[in-house]
């Protein structure tokens, strides 16, 4: 049985101009023990969908419809008490924002003692230890514990919000975009501390980021997110070496490779739909070149495999095909041509 | 020629917190945020900026465009020699060089909508009224964000991306001459992301743009730079060219953060990096090479001796007491397989 099971999730903001279905199908599933990255474009929903399942959410926002199965037990409708209570001790989350994890007014140190006495319920002694192992853990100086959240550089931040959600070892860990401020080797130093925790205590680990590479590095399994709706997932190996979704295949040819020089960056052209009225049908249609009549008329739904790897593209059963012409920069300059 | 930015031993040291035994011998521990910085930049070239996390690279843009007061050394950007300008030179200069901040959480004033966020700069440089909506206009277009209706929204409103994208049309709205960007994209994917950077190179083209393009990733690095400068714990360790610094890295530092680049595909080597386990400390002033507790290749002078940035043969930069100027810049010792 998974740990998290989120089943067709859907999130509004109220905004001026109506609402904004800023998740429409979230579907995912975490496994014990399992590193899952959550990816897409800017703006597709993967910050609400992953704060949505701390049950912490903006005043604007609204659950519409849709699960979230924790340890087999639904927190959607449950009293946010219950919800909370849940927070740091089995599930902690690391905000994009960095800032927003530590309180600006006191010391680093101070704050991580904090979370381990009060919370934690550890002595002194012991918080002050594991205090300095989990500074070491992510690569900062112990010493500089002392120091207010504002004399720390950009990447130290996000290092000390990352080692405050690991403080009191909880099932699941939802970080979102946290190794964006590190440089490669901090990074790989942080991916590897998650990995070995996910080796050694069976932590989960639920990874927001727009980063191929570092989904190709930790994670065993992949969702991939567009305009609010989740449209393929699978191991991290079956959605990047072979891709279902025409979104995923034009993600992944897209990304700069430091092995192979040169060249330009062929982007997807077009931009998202506005989430506010999404189109019917396929909301990739307007950008994608394998466009059909009937994926503007019908939204295609999210089918799994037998081998667990699912997608939500009406030509899905075409992708080793497609997937081939997706590798040809030219296939995305085009506009979709198909639209009969 | 005449550089456009020209920096001669810029150092920045933060004070600390200091514990009693310290209080008690009188000491006053620093952080050395920047260390000794000399470098030129040409007037429309983008020069890459990378480093490890906390290395200074933030503290070295703030410094170039007098957000913080230099502990000693100096700068010029342009014309201007940064220490004393004030008044209404300080304001011209302002108006010239724009920073794109590295946290957009923390860029934008939370109380105040995005629209008018947008507007403040053109206000303060004096802009008519009736061209606002029109550059603002255009300049949302070049960040690749639609919509006017954002811009009636507050920054909590908008996704990380988003708010990437605004910060950036901040600081080009009064197209600039000189920019320090600090990670401009770091939080965008990469269908927007190659857009934007084309955005840069064009405006280097049109515009004769002067950057420093301040980023840890270096495939982004490559795509807009020419050149590129690493730092470690505050001090340039390395300067050249972009693709000989990333095919043919120098200092033992550089090496590593090469090594560890990770690529887009599941199948990937994980071989261990060519570094000696280790936290950087910048508040340890050691008489020697800043990196040598990591270095692999340490030999004793590494200890006694801070290696100076020498110019090699070919004009590479780089302060590793193992890259002799005299000698060819061949690495003289192989770090690890994966090299
Ligand atoms: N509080 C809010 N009120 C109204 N709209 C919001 C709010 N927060 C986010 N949005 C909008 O909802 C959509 C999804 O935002 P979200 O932050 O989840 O995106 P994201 O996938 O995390 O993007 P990024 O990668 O840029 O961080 C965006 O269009 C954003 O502008
Ligand atoms: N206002 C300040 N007060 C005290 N120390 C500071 C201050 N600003 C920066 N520092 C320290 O100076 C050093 C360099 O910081 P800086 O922000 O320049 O690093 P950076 O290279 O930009 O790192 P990152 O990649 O993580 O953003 C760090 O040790 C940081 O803690
Ligand atoms: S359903 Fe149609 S438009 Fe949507 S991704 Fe598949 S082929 Fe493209
Ligand atoms: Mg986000
Ligand atoms: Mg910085």
């Amino acid at each position: 049985m998974s740990l998290l099971s989120v089943r067709d999730l859907a999130i509004d903001y109220a905004t001026k101009g109506g609402s904004l279905h800023a998740v429409s199908r979230g579907t995912l599933e975490v496994g014990a023990g399992e590193v899952v990255g959550l990816v897409g474009e800017s703006g597709c929903g993967k910050t609400t969908l992953a704060r949505a399942l701390t049950g912490v959410v903006p005043r604007n926002a609204t659950f519409e419809a849709g699960e979230i199965v924790f340890e087999g037990r639904n927190l959607l409708g449950r009293p946010v008490s219950e919800w909370r209570d849940l927070l740091w001790r089995k599930i902690s989350f690391v905000p994009q924002s960095s800032m927003n994890a530590l309180d600006p007014v006191y010391r680093v140190g101070a704050q991580m003692d904090e979370v381990l006495r009060l919370r934690g319920g550890m002595g002194r002694a012991q918080a002050r230890e594991r205090t300095d192992e989990l500074f070491r853990m992510v690569g900062l100086d112990p010493r500089r514990g002392t120091e207010y959240p504002h004399q720390f550089s950009g990447g130290m931040r996000q290092r000390a919000a990352i080692a405050m959600a690991l403080a009191l070892q909880p099932a699941l860990v939802i970080a979102d975009e946290p190794v964006t401020a590190l440089d490669v080797i901090v990074q790989r130093q942080v991916l590897d501390t998650l990995r070995d925790l996910q080796a050694r205590l069976g932590v989960s680990v639920l990874l927001v980021t727009h980063d191929i590479s570092v989904v190709a590095y930790v994670c065993d399994r992949v969702v991939v997110m567009y305009a609010g709706e989740v449209v393929e997932s699978g191991t991290a190996r079956d959605v990047l070496e072979t891709p279902r979704h025409p979104y995923t295949m034009g993600l992944t040819n897209a990304f700069p490779d430091l092995e192979r020089a040169g060249g330009t960056l062929a982007p997807i052209a077009g931009g998202p739909p506005d989430l506010r009225h999404p189109p019917r049908g396929c909301r990739f249609a307007e950008r994608c070149p394998f466009a059909l009549a009937r994926c503007r008329a019908e939204t295609p739904p999210l089918v799994v495999a037998p081998n667990g790897h699912a997608s939500a593209c009406w030509r899905s059963d075409e992708a080793p095909a497609l997937s081939e012409l997706a590798k040809d920069p030219s296939t995305w300059t085009l506009t979709s041509t198909s639209a009969a | 020629m005449d550089a456009y930015v020209h920096v001669r031993g810029l150092s920045k040291a933060f004070p600390v917190r200091r514990g009693v035994g310290q209080v008690l011998r009188g000491e006053h521990p620093v952080v050395h945020a920047v260390r000794d910085l000399d470098f030129d930049i040409a007037q429309g070239e983008t020069v890459g900026l990378l480093g490890e996390s906390g290395c200074g690279k933030t503290t070295t843009g703030r410094l170039l465009l007098k957000l913080v007061e230099p502990t000693s050394g100096t700068a010029r950007i342009g014309t201007r020699e940064l220490a004393g300008l004030k008044g209404a030179a300080l304001r011209d200069f302002r108006r010239d060089v724009q920073f794109v901040f590295q946290n957009p959480f923390d860029a934008l004033n939370p109380r105040i909508q995005i629209g008018r966020s947008l507007a403040e700069p053109l206000i303060n440089a004096g802009v008519p009224k009736a061209e606002h909506a029109d550059r603002i206009r255009l300049v949302l277009e070049r960040v690749r964000i639609k919509g006017v209706e954002l811009l009636e929204r507050f920054p909590h409103e908008m996704s990380g991306g988003q708010l990437q994208r605004i910060v950036l049309a901040r600081a080009l709205v009064l197209e600039p001459r000189f920019i320090v960007a600090d990670e401009p994209v770091s939080m965008l994917d990469v269908s927007v992301r190659a857009g934007i950077l084309n955005l840069m190179r064009d405006l280097q083209d049109s515009l004769g743009l002067t950057a420093i393009y301040i980023s840890h990733d270096l495939a982004l690095v490559r795509y807009v730079a020419r050149r590129t400068m690493v730092m470690y714990l505050g001090s340039l360790v390395e300067d050249g060219p972009t693709e000989d610094v990333i095919s043919r890295p120098l200092h033992p530092y550089t090496r590593a953060l090469i090594a560890a680049v990770p690529l887009p595909r599941v199948s990937q080597t994980r071989d261990p990096l060519p570094l000696r386990p280790g936290t950087p400390d910048a508040r340890k002033v050691g008489a020697g090479c800043a990196f040598v507790n990591r270095c692999p290749v340490a030999i004793a002078a590494c200890t006694a001796e801070r290696p100076p940035l020498v110019t090699l043969p070919g004009g590479r930069r780089v302060a590793c007491h193992l890259m002799p100027a005299a000698t060819q810049p061949r690495p003289p010792v192989t770090l690890s397989p994966a090299l």
